[in-house]
């Protein structure tokens, strides 16, 4: 009896699963955006509680410092602590807000400013999950930027949250060109040894340049706007050593951005003054 | 009941999974959406495991099936059958657990979550570069990390569990009733 009614489960959890695997795109697209629908409140939620924890324990490591500078100045004075470490937290978010705000009315794009909600979970794909989604205009294959440079591109939406995958995924590859030169290729994460890159910073190259290319350390990669998904002028990294191979030559880059650190972005949706995104 | 309670605390573990991070020096992301699973598959039978291996698969893949120029490192559904392998053998290992032999079981889910994180690399890999299997250090580190990291967390929850079924009455010397 127990074993029939094992194999009636085998039966009819292999028959969900060919469900599952003959899912069309467009159906594939609902049940993941239904998902990461259910997910956000709780990433939302989660990542507040993740910020306050940091902020505490950096307050944590203040007030020591704090204590040792009251012991000798003698003016200790548990009110002032208390308030000094709240006035200290609404600073880093003030500064932080400036930031934000200053790169959305310089910037020559139309953004939409996002916050990290999470990050990959996973050893082996390097994503992150930010808190706007297609109610916020956001679209699936918008590039997503910091003031600092190129994050990495949208990809799965729900309403009020979205997928991103970063430049430090090896999935993710970018048309670059090199500031100052006439030099494009293809950016992507170096494979060799780095495919498990996801939570540092990783090694990135700039493939497919002239053998002989007079490139030196330091020049700026920029977007090249090839491929249209990209646009063109966001700041990649810059060259950190420049290698002639036997057909063509590499450029390692160092990213510009801190892929580690992310904590706000913004989602490029068109040009400022363009009537359609890019 | 306690099928739902498993999809729910594996949802839970996946929410939590974004925030824990890697484990510093070995780079491994703490897996706790497999841990609550082998845990289910090691405390329920068969029909309960592979609803819990559905869910566990489905949820996984809805967060991580990117298709990249029409490519895809992973079918949709194919974390599912991840599950479901990894699954059954922890739920062939029931009948230890039912002796309450949970440290066995801590060590299978170590085991097991690498192999997970193993296969999936191996595919991953397989799809990008057919032919150039690349196996850094770091590769090994991080299994290895996996491994160790979730037989050490899996342990309290085994025992946990283990001592739970036993105190509800859920656990006869032999057979089980959850």
């Amino acid at each position: 009896m127990n074993r029939r009614a094992n194999l009636i489960a085998i039966g009819v959890f292999l028959l969900a699963l060919v469900l599952v695997f003959i899912l069309s795109p467009r159906n594939r697209q609902r049940l993941q955006s239904a998902f990461l629908g259910i997910m956000s409140p709780f990433l939302k939620k989660g990542s507040q509680v993740d910020s306050r924890w940091k902020e505490y324990r950096a307050g944590l490591k203040k007030l020591d410092e704090l204590e040792a500078e009251n012991k000798r100045l003698k003016i200790s004075n548990d009110e002032f602590r208390a308030t000094n470490l709240a006035l200290r937290g609404f600073e880093a978010e003030s500064i932080r807000m400036k930031s934000a705000l200053g790169y959305q009315g310089s910037s020559p794009f139309a953004v939409v400013p996002a916050r990290v909600i999470g990050r990959s979970p996973s050893n082996w794909w390097s994503t992150i999950v930010i808190d706007k989604g297609s109610l916020d205009h956001v679209e699936s294959g918008l590039a997503v930027v910091t003031p600092d440079g190129l994050v990495g591109k949208v990809m799965t939406l729900s309403e009020h949250s979205a997928t991103v995958l970063l430049i430090s995924d090896e999935n993710c590859k970018v048309a670059g060109s090199v500031a100052g030169s006439k030099e494009q290729g293809i950016v992507r994460v170096e494979v060799r040894g780095q495919r498990t890159s996801n939570s540092i910073q990783p090694t990135m190259t700039l493939n497919f340049l002239s053998r002989f290319a007079p490139l030196r350390a330091g020049q700026k990669i920029l977007t090249s706007g090839a491929g249209s998904v990209y646009p063109p002028g966001i700041l990649i990294g810059q060259i950190v050593e420049f290698k002639s191979r036997e057909l063509d030559g590499q450029a390692v880059i160092e990213p510009s951005v801190d892929i580690a650190g992310l904590s706000d972005v913004f989602v490029i949706t068109g040009m400022k003054g363009a009537a359609k995104s890019p | 009941m306690i099928t739902i309670a498993f999809i729910a605390a594996m949802f839970l573990g996946l929410v939590l999974q974004h925030f824990v991070g890697a484990v510093p020096g070995f780079g491994s992301q703490i897996m706790l959406l497999p841990i609550i699973f082998l845990c289910g598959a090691a405390a329920l039978p068969v029909w309960n495991m592979l609803v819990l291996a559905f869910t566990a698969g489905l949820m996984w893949d809805c967060m991580h099936f990117m298709p990249v120029e029409g490519r895809v490192d992973f079918p949709f559904g194919g974390t599912i059958l991840l599950y479901a392998g990894i699954g059954a053998m922890m739920n062939g290992l029931r009948p230890l657990y039912l002796r309450g032999l949970w440290f066995i079981h801590a060590a299978a889910a170590g085991v097991l979550t690498a192999t997970l994180v193993l296969v999936e690399y191996v595919i991953i890999t397989f799809r990008r570069e057919p032919f150039a299997l690349v196996w850094p250090r770091e590769v090994w580190t991080r299994i290895g990390g996996t491994a160790l990291v979730t037989a050490f967390l899996a342990a309290p929850l085994f025992l946990f569990l283990n001592w739970a079924g036993r105190r509800a009455g859920l656990f006869t010397s032999r057979r089980a009733a959850i």
